[in-house]
């Protein structure tokens, strides 16, 4: 029995680390119908999507406060397909799914299915990635600022493709790579068919995870057990180790991943082959003396 | 001598016992319902959410990573998922699943044992993220109301409200009174008792804790003990919880319908009406609009009012300076009240109150069952936006951090009742002894070499018998 | 044999305990009220007299504090 002045160390529920932060995900899918995945078996377009919306619904049923966003990245533009511009759609609760979850899915397919009747059909161009992401991280921007003083916000990009990267956004790709690391932002990638070894080097930078998913089929079930865990908890669950990351850079040149190469000592612009002058920065070079044939030489001497 | 103390002492219990708010949340509500109110409630796709939402983290990717699994999943494999470091929250986070009945145990051909998710829960989670169930009850179509409301006409109406609740609590006259109803939930609440006198209502210590949480807490500790009443009012307490869930996961500024609600159901309308739950502009009016204080009224116990991004009436008006001076921009008498509770007013202005905290004022509130935690709390959630630019820490921490060692001053002694037993004749007595309270949880203190122990006193006459047995068997 | 008395414990620091102990040599309260000394951080003192020592102690814990905060101007 205890008496007053005592704090009774009451049967207290663990103080376990718990993230009281808002979490906000901003999709990008990339629906480009020029993909190879896409243009093979077009169907696999509709299973993507209905993995997507339940991944992204999924996420708002974490919390309350929870932020979603989902773009659609094509060859020629990146749009927002929801939160859609203009006045939310009417929905009404029919079949007992959250009122929230229904006005989701329903804005995701309305506007994905105006986004795809405007491109023009046979365009076998690659899709515009590193623009999306750029276009995230503003989005991403907008809300830090515009949050009321006092409100946490975690803030991550999930970037689902089947595409490949090329190494022509080499340079596009860097710059959001290591925007997103300044900000704060984990880009977290999903690749549906090709290793994409740019993207992964966006994820390492970033500390976000990046997977290769074996089986389209269980997509939704890698989505949920790789990529709904907000970064903060990601410590406390076993998720895929990091792969070694391929650090090859692309030149500026031929925009072609190189092992070795020629570096600016002014503006470390990388070139394939040795240029007198750099294309970035004018810097004029002179021929390097060929130290080793003259070595050579020497030898044959 | 020993009877006088424990006169005294036990009526410095009684008064103890009434001086703290017990504060549940969701979870805690939900463990204390019997088992067959838990598998109804599990029926509702909304309850189903709200639970969801408020598991422990980890238990909510547990949960989603099994929803979509047919079978039983080893409970080795389930413990995998987790990293070795937080191995103690997974097992905290597998009690709660089961205690919620939202997993339960299954064997697994080969002897193993798994865990499968509670099929009545797995089919209605589903259903709400996913849909393929029955329609809500509130969600007749509607014709658009001509004369609809928008979010800040809701906003400022629940408040008006629900300010009137507080402002009667404080017996402030600035507004018209409130139902029979309602002060019944708060004498029930024992946040309010009837003065012995005259048997009109007056605040309790209870009452001033209640006004010091935030909005959310509050609105949530007050329906609770609604709840507790619904079923003396002959209405259904599971048909209650599913439509205030409904409520709390509808869409702020858009109107639902009353086609087809049960009369228990319309009573219990008219009841968050009055609190500002919901906005109805007739009784009939066939339509009715959630308000914030309704919206997403469960995830306010767990997580302390992490403040919402966007249409945030986040409206902060008190200054902590950290020569403990206070500054509050209000004009209200129940803010200017509830101030004053923890702080020495000095000056009054038409908008403006300047005060001081100082060690006398806050042992006052101290006495009063108020803690340092309320009361840093409160100044954290009204803090000013001012104040709010270092989001980490809000108030100066000296202020804090005296605040809290003032508390802790008054703790330098902590009391137990107990009975000494000293002088045994042989270690082997002793230990006998010491062996039999240990075991029953009875022993509070214990020395070998002094051959002393002190029991718990509720436990003597129960010591006592057993040492009298004992020393006959020897 | 064995001894058998009622009281309260008492569980404090260190300091707290010697005042204690002063309190009970100088006959602060009227009287002696501690039972027994048992260490460091515990005392065992009858419980009648609780409510006589705890309005010390906050008399004792008035003595020892400043106002921190200047009122006034």
């Amino acid at each position: 029995m205890k008496m007053n002045n005592i704090e009774l160390p009451a049967e207290q529920t663990p103080e376990f680390s718990s993230v009281d932060e808002t979490s906000l995900i901003v999709v990008i899918f990339d629906s480009n119908p020029g993909q190879k995945l896409l243009r093979d078996n077009p169907h696999i377009l509709t299973h993507c999507l209905d993995s997507i919306i339940a991944f992204s619904n999924s996420h708002l049923m974490q919390k309350a406060q929870n932020k979603l966003a989902v773009m659609a990245c094509h060859s020629k533009k990146s749009e927002f397909i929801f939160p859609g511009s203009g006045k939310p759609l009417d929905v009404r609760q029919i079949d007992g799914q959250y009122e929230t979850f229904t006005l989701v899915e329903k804005t995701i397919k309305q506007n994905l299915a105006k986004h795809l009747a405007g491109e023009s059909p046979m365009l076998n161009t690659e899709s515009l990635l590193a623009g999306a992401i750029a276009m995230a991280l503003c989005y991403i921007a907008r809300l830090q600022r515009s949050k009321s003083p006092g409100c946490m916000l975690n803030s991550r990009i999930l970037v689902v493709t089947g595409s490949s990267d090329s190494a022509m956004q080499y340079m596009n790709y860097m710059n959001v790579f290591f925007t997103a690391q300044k900000q704060n932002v984990v880009i977290d990638v999903c690749a549906l068919d090709q290793h994409l070894s740019l993207l992964q080097q966006g994820c390492d930078i970033t500390g976000g995870l990046y997977l290769k998913i074996p089986q389209l089929q269980g997509l939704l079930q890698y989505l949920l057990w790789v990529f709904l865990p907000e970064p903060p908890i990601r410590q406390k669950l076993v998720l895929p180790p990091p792969a070694k990351v391929d650090y090859r850079a692309a030149c500026f040149c031929h925009r072609e991943l190189i092992d070795i190469g020629y570096v600016c000592s002014v503006c470390l612009s990388i070139f394939c082959k040795f240029s007198p002058i750099c294309t970035t920065c004018h810097t004029v070079f002179k021929i390097p003396p060929l130290a080793v044939k003259a070595k050579k030489k020497k030898i044959k001497l | 001598m020993a009877d006088n103390g424990s006169s005294s002492t036990s009526a410095v219990l009684s008064l103890n016992k009434f001086s703290n708010l017990e504060c549940k949340n969701l979870h805690d509500y939900l463990r204390t319902r019997p088992q067959n109110i838990l598998e109804k409630l599990y029926n509702h796709p909304t309850i189903c959410l709200a639970v969801y939402r408020e598991l422990p983290e980890l238990a909510r990717q547990y949960v989603i990573r099994i929803l979509f699994v047919e079978q039983p999943v080893p409970q080795a494999v389930v413990a995998s998922w987790g990293s070795q470091a937080f191995s103690k929250e997974h097992v905290y986070v597998s009690k709660v699943l089961s205690e919620l009945s939202v997993w339960q145990e299954a064997s697994i051909p080969g002897g193993l044992l798994g865990w499968i998710l509670s099929p009545t829960f797995k089919k209605n989670l589903k259903i709400t993220l996913l849909g393929g169930g029955k329609p809500w009850s509130m969600s007749s179509a509607l014709d658009t109301d001509n004369k609809a409301r928008d979010v800040a006409f809701l906003d400022s109406y629940s408040l008006e409200r629900w300010e009137c609740v507080l402002h009667y609590m404080v017996g402030s006259q600035q507004q018209e009174g409130i139902s029979a109803d309602a002060v019944r939930i708060l004498l029930h609440a024992g946040l309010m008792k009837r003065d012995e006198e005259d048997g009109s209502p007056v605040i309790t210590r209870q009452g001033f804790q209640f006004l010091l949480l935030d909005r959310h807490a509050q609105v949530w500790h007050f329906i609770l003990q609604y709840l507790d009443t619904v079923e003396q009012r002959g209405l259904d307490l599971v048909e209650c919880l599913t439509f205030l869930f409904q409520l709390s996961f509808s869409t702020l500024g858009k109107d639902y319908s009353t086609e087809g609600m049960s009369q228990g159901l319309l009573v219990f309308l008219q009841h968050l009406r009055e609190f500002g739950l919901v906005y109805q502009r007739k009784r009939k009016a066939g339509r009715f609009y959630p308000t914030r204080l309704a919206i997403n009224i469960t995830s306010s116990a767990a997580n302390k009012s992490a403040p919402v991004l966007d249409d945030d009436t986040h409206k902060g008006y008190i200054v902590v300076e950290t020569n403990y001076r206070v500054y509050a921009y209000t004009d209200s008498n129940l803010q200017v009240a509830l101030i004053s509770l923890f702080t020495e007013l000095m000056y009054r202005f038409p908008n403006l109150v300047v005060g001081v905290i100082t060690r006398e004022s806050v042992r006052q509130a101290l006495r009063g069952g108020i803690t340092a935690d309320q009361i840093i709390g409160y100044l954290k959630q009204h803090a000013h936006e001012q104040m709010l630019q270092d989001s980490r820490n809000p108030l100066p921490p000296t202020v804090v951090d005296q605040i809290k060692l003032w508390e802790l001053e008054r703790n330098r002694l902590t009391y137990q009742e107990g009975v000494l037993y000293s002088q045994f004749l042989s270690q082997a007595d002793y230990n006998v002894l010491k062996e039999y309270a240990q075991t029953n949880g009875h022993l509070i203190w214990s020395h070998k070499e002094k051959r002393t122990l002190v029991i718990n006193k509720c436990a003597h006459d129960d010591v006592k018998k057993f040492w009298k047995r004992y020393s006959k068997g020897s | 044999m064995v001894n058998v008395m009622k009281g309260v414990l008492v569980t404090c620091d260190g300091a707290m305990k010697q005042f204690l102990l002063h309190l009970d040599d100088t006959l602060k309260l009227g009287r002696k009220f501690i039972i027994q000394d048992l260490d460091d951080n515990h005392l065992f003192i009858s419980a009648d007299i609780l409510d006589v020592l705890q309005a010390k102690i906050d008399d004792l814990m008035d003595q020892i504090s400043f106002p921190l905060a200047e009122k006034g101007q």
